[in-house]
């Protein structure tokens, strides 16, 4: 190979890849705009053409992305995954060990054909019922399970967004494409691997429940969170506002801890959600939540009167009207950077906010100029109607369903068109892209979803950063960059063995991943490390497909959206995922590796 | 730093008193016809629906009695809206409730009366139809000097007196915005406002705000009607400014509050 030499074109691609990757560990703008930066940026630089700055947008990457992400959100629609669970949960049995063999293998069995987080969205209420019903502690079952669905997207080509975008970026290579199912071996592998090594080390690395108390209980949704209080009933006295400011729901949150959760006042018109400022009368009586000696420290500085149970409020909190549930900020979520009161969070979905669980910390005050992460738990106490209405918005994950319209008589239709897909990728080999987008069409042909509800469901996120930083990969490879670097590392290490070479691309796939994203490590990976095996003698497919694999490899840090969507629900620290995603990483490199050496005989 | 509003029959006559009483003061000038137009403007509504709803009952209204309430309570929120500028004269016929509630408006009532023995003049179309709109909307006299600070008899002077006596008036220490007064004014421009969005609803509403507490009361929202009630008092609590609701159950109740 013609030693490649450093020019203005390769300097100015290596400029570009350097602020990307800037932009991405900053996060002063958002990842896709950081790739809608590339397409204009290459282009107008002359370092692609105008048409291959766009040419994103029609890879088949990217429409097999927006097909597979439609066709997870049909079979979603129906309950069909939904089925799966109680079976599932059936054959686990009471033994935690079981259930998270079953329950780990089903969700990563679901992540290869639906989006990662997709398939641990799912499984959530699920695990916090069986959780709850086994008195199995929570963060002990979570974290596995969403490694699992992690994992699970090493199973299949279109099971992550790094393995579908891999084909297209051999294309310049002319390399021979990958299968739907030629890296399911090796993802199989990865599941049982993943399983044994939290069956045989998880209680080494995993939280352990609170000391003292080894089955402490786990908040479900029937029943308010024991951890943070109760319902109580009060009176407010005949001269409650006299000679003092107004007392709001607010002031009494912030000063006591306490949810003002109902009220009815003079007209007997009871309410049963209340915006923060809402000023608390005389002669009213209330409906409070908060821990014992909160709400009597309340009472006992305000003259009011508690009442030894829910008498006027007593059939509003009926289980079937009132209850009290936790949803977790989704990843994709409005409220992401925004506090609840500057959304006029109580304005829209009249539901109160009692606590918001943030890592290991929960937070009692304060929560309407809270600015919401993604991942942060919030207990919400409302009407399960206007959780519908929360729900539909799609900003919250909810750990306990809440009564979702399902389209179960569609079950069939989308199985169907599922069936379609497959049988069209595996017999008679139409591209992935095709096959997929024939499978998502029909879906919203026989109505098991509507184009509208189709369009809500794709991550355009997602397919910005694809399309958009596909231009990238183009550029690096065109300009010689790829090569250059290749070269250059190559001169450093100096000969090492394809094993050696595989080994150190999955760590450097494994690095990039956690500090930018997988799609952007893949698309600045595949070019360097196809040049770099084919100046040293290994199958650059290999090299590829290591890329592709080893950026799901993503599990020390809580960036991942599983990862982020777990955090809250099982009150993880990041020296939690540190812990068990070490020992993770490693063993999902060894096993790579290995199975690489075993499979493909490298 | 005042308001003056001057309520006559006597369209032509009062508007060139206010417009004199304006420029001497260099304050707003605001006729009935300009407040149909910025509310029209603000509301995105006709201007001829609303004209219509300024006259007397007209088969439409008797028809559609709701529409007429809606279109009063939509001029009356924009006149709390313009009100709260202070430094405005303002010449018509609606409003009276609004300015009987702020301390610091000079209330004005422009007559046209020859005194004892004289034949009364023959009242006009329109100064009849405002009369009788006056009765039908506010239940009041429009000509009752009871419900005036200062009554100009232009029979006795003319306009430009009229307006020089509204004029050594105003600066009485009481035609002045104090908190109080301003207060009110506040309270005012809240319960209009939450009557335009309940008036559709229930056109009958009475309300009465202070600081945030909203009390609310209708004739025509009976004991049985709990759920409506309820969902009135929700969709009033949602409203910038509230923090507290109370539907009265009756007009004792609301009257004591």
């Amino acid at each position: 190979m013609e030693p490649i030499e450093l020019n203005t074109e390769i300097l100015m691609v290596l400029g570009i890849i350097g602020l990307a990757v800037f932009l991405f560990i900053v996060e002063w703008i958002r990842v896709d705009m950081v790739a809608i930066l590339m397409t204009v940026l290459l282009p107008v630089l002359s370092l692609v053409t105008p048409k291959e700055a766009f040419s994103g947008f029609s890879s088949n990457a990217v429409i097999s992305i927006i097909a597979v992400i439609i066709i997870g959100a049909g079979l979603d629609k129906t309950g069909l995954i939904n089925r799966v669970v109680t079976p599932v949960v059936r054959i686990a049995g009471n033994s935690a060990s079981r259930v998270i063999i079953a329950m780990g293998a089903t969700v990563a069995g679901i992540s290869s054909f639906m989006q990662n987080i997709g398939a641990a969205a799912l499984f959530l209420p699920a695990i916090r019922r069986v959780s709850s019903s086994m008195r199995l502690p929570l963060p002990q079952m979570l974290m596995p399970i969403g490694f699992c669905a992690i994992l699970g997207g090493t199973l299949t080509l279109v099971g992550s967004s790094p393995l579908i975008l891999l084909n297209d970026l051999l294309i310049p290579f002319n390399l021979k494409p990958f299968g739907l199912f030629d890296v399911t071996p090796i993802g199989a592998a990865l599941v049982i691997g993943g399983i044994a090594s939290f069956i045989v080390f998880g209680r080494l690395v995993l939280p352990k429940a609170a000391a003292g108390d080894p089955k402490a209980p786990q908040p479900t949704a029937a029943t308010a969170y024991e951890d943070l209080g109760e319902v109580y009933e009060l009176r407010t006295p005949p001269d409650f506002s006299a000679f003092r400011d107004p007392i709001s729901v607010k002031h009494l949150r912030d000063t006591y801890h306490v949810n003002v959760v109902a009220f009815c006042g003079r007209d007997h018109l009871k309410m049963m959600t209340l915006p923060p400022d809402f000023e608390i009368r005389d002669n009213a009586d209330l409906a409070v939540f908060g821990k014992k000696e909160n709400v009597e420290a309340m009472a006992a500085d305000y003259g009011m009167e508690i009442k030894e149970a829910l008498k006027i409020f007593k059939d509003d909190f009926a289980q079937e009207r009132f209850g009290i549930l936790e949803a977790v900020v989704a990843p994709r979520s409005e409220l992401i950077g925004k506090t609840l009161r500057e959304v006029h969070f109580w304005e829209q979905y009249q539901v109160n906010p009692v606590a918001l669980y943030r890592a290991d910390q929960v937070f009692l005050s304060g929560l309407s100029s809270m600015v919401l992460r993604s991942g942060d738990s919030l207990v919400l106490e409302g009407g399960w109607d206007r959780f519908k209405i929360l729900e539909e918005k799609h900003n919250f994950i909810f750990t306990t369903p809440v009564g979702e319209v399902m389209k179960p008589e569609k079950a069939m239709a989308a199985g169907l068109w599922f069936g379609v897909a497959l049988i069209m990728i595996i017999v008679f080999k139409i591209q992935l892209s095709v096959s997929l987008m024939t499978g998502a069409f029909g879906m919203i042909l026989f109505r098991v979803l509507t184009i509208d509800e189709a369009y809500q469901a794709v991550d355009w996120r997602t397919v910005f950063l694809l399309a958009g930083l596909i231009p990238l990969g183009i550029a690096t490879q065109k300009s010689g960059a790829a090569g250059w670097i290749a070269q250059t590392i190559l001169g450093m290490i100096g000969q090492v063995s394809p094993v050696g070479l595989l080994t150190a691309v999955a760590l450097l796939a494994t690095f990039f991943t956690l500090v930018i994203s997988n799609v952007g490590a893949t698309v600045l990976l595949v070019p360097l490390v196809v040049n770099m095996a084919l100046a040293s003698g290994t199958d650059p497919r290999m090299a590829a497909l290591v890329v592709g694999l080893a950026t799901s490899n993503s599990f020390i840090l809580p960036t991942h959206q599983v990862n982020a969507l777990y955090m809250g629900p099982g009150r993880y620290r990041s020296i939690d995922f540190m812990k068990a995603g070490g020992l993770m990483s490693v063993i999902f490199i060894v096993i790579l590796i290995a199975m690489l050496v075993l499979f493909y005989g490298i | 730093m005042s308001i003056v509003a001057i309520l006559s029959q006597h369209s032509k006559e009062s508007e060139v008193i206010a417009e004199h009483t304006a420029t001497q003061l260099g304050y707003r000038l605001v006729l009935m016809d300009d407040l149909v137009k910025a509310t029209a403007d603000t509301f995105n509504t006709s201007k001829s629906d609303l004209s219509r709803a300024l006259q007397d009952r007209t088969l439409r209204h008797r028809l559609f009695p709701k529409e007429k309430m809606k279109h009063i309570a939509l001029l009356e929120q924009k006149l709390c809206e313009l009100m709260t500028g202070n430094d405005l004269v303002f010449c018509g016929y609606l409003g009276y409730p609004i300015f009987h509630e702020v301390s610091h408006v000079l209330k004005v009532l422009v007559l046209l009366h020859h005194g004892y023995g004289a034949e009364p003049p023959f009242p006009t179309r329109s100064g009849n139809q405002v009369l009788k709109w006056f009765k039908q909307v506010y239940h009041a006299g429009m000509e009752d000097p009871n419900l005036y600070d200062l009554t100009l008899n232009l029979a006795h002077m003319d306009t430009k007196e009229g307006s020089d006596i509204i004029l050594s008036t105003l600066q009485q220490k009481r035609f002045k915005p104090m908190t109080y007064s301003v207060n009110c004014m506040s309270n005012l421009e809240l319960a209009s406002r939450i009557k335009t969005a309940l008036v559709d609803d229930v056109p009958d509403v009475e309300i009465k705000a202070h600081d945030g507490l909203v009390y609310l009361y209708s004739r025509a929202l009976k004991k049985s009607q709990q759920k409506k009630a309820l969902a009135l008092k929700e969709s009033v609590m949602r409203m910038e400014g509230v923090n507290y609701v109370e539907m009265c159950k009756d007009r004792t109740h609301f009257n004591s509050v």
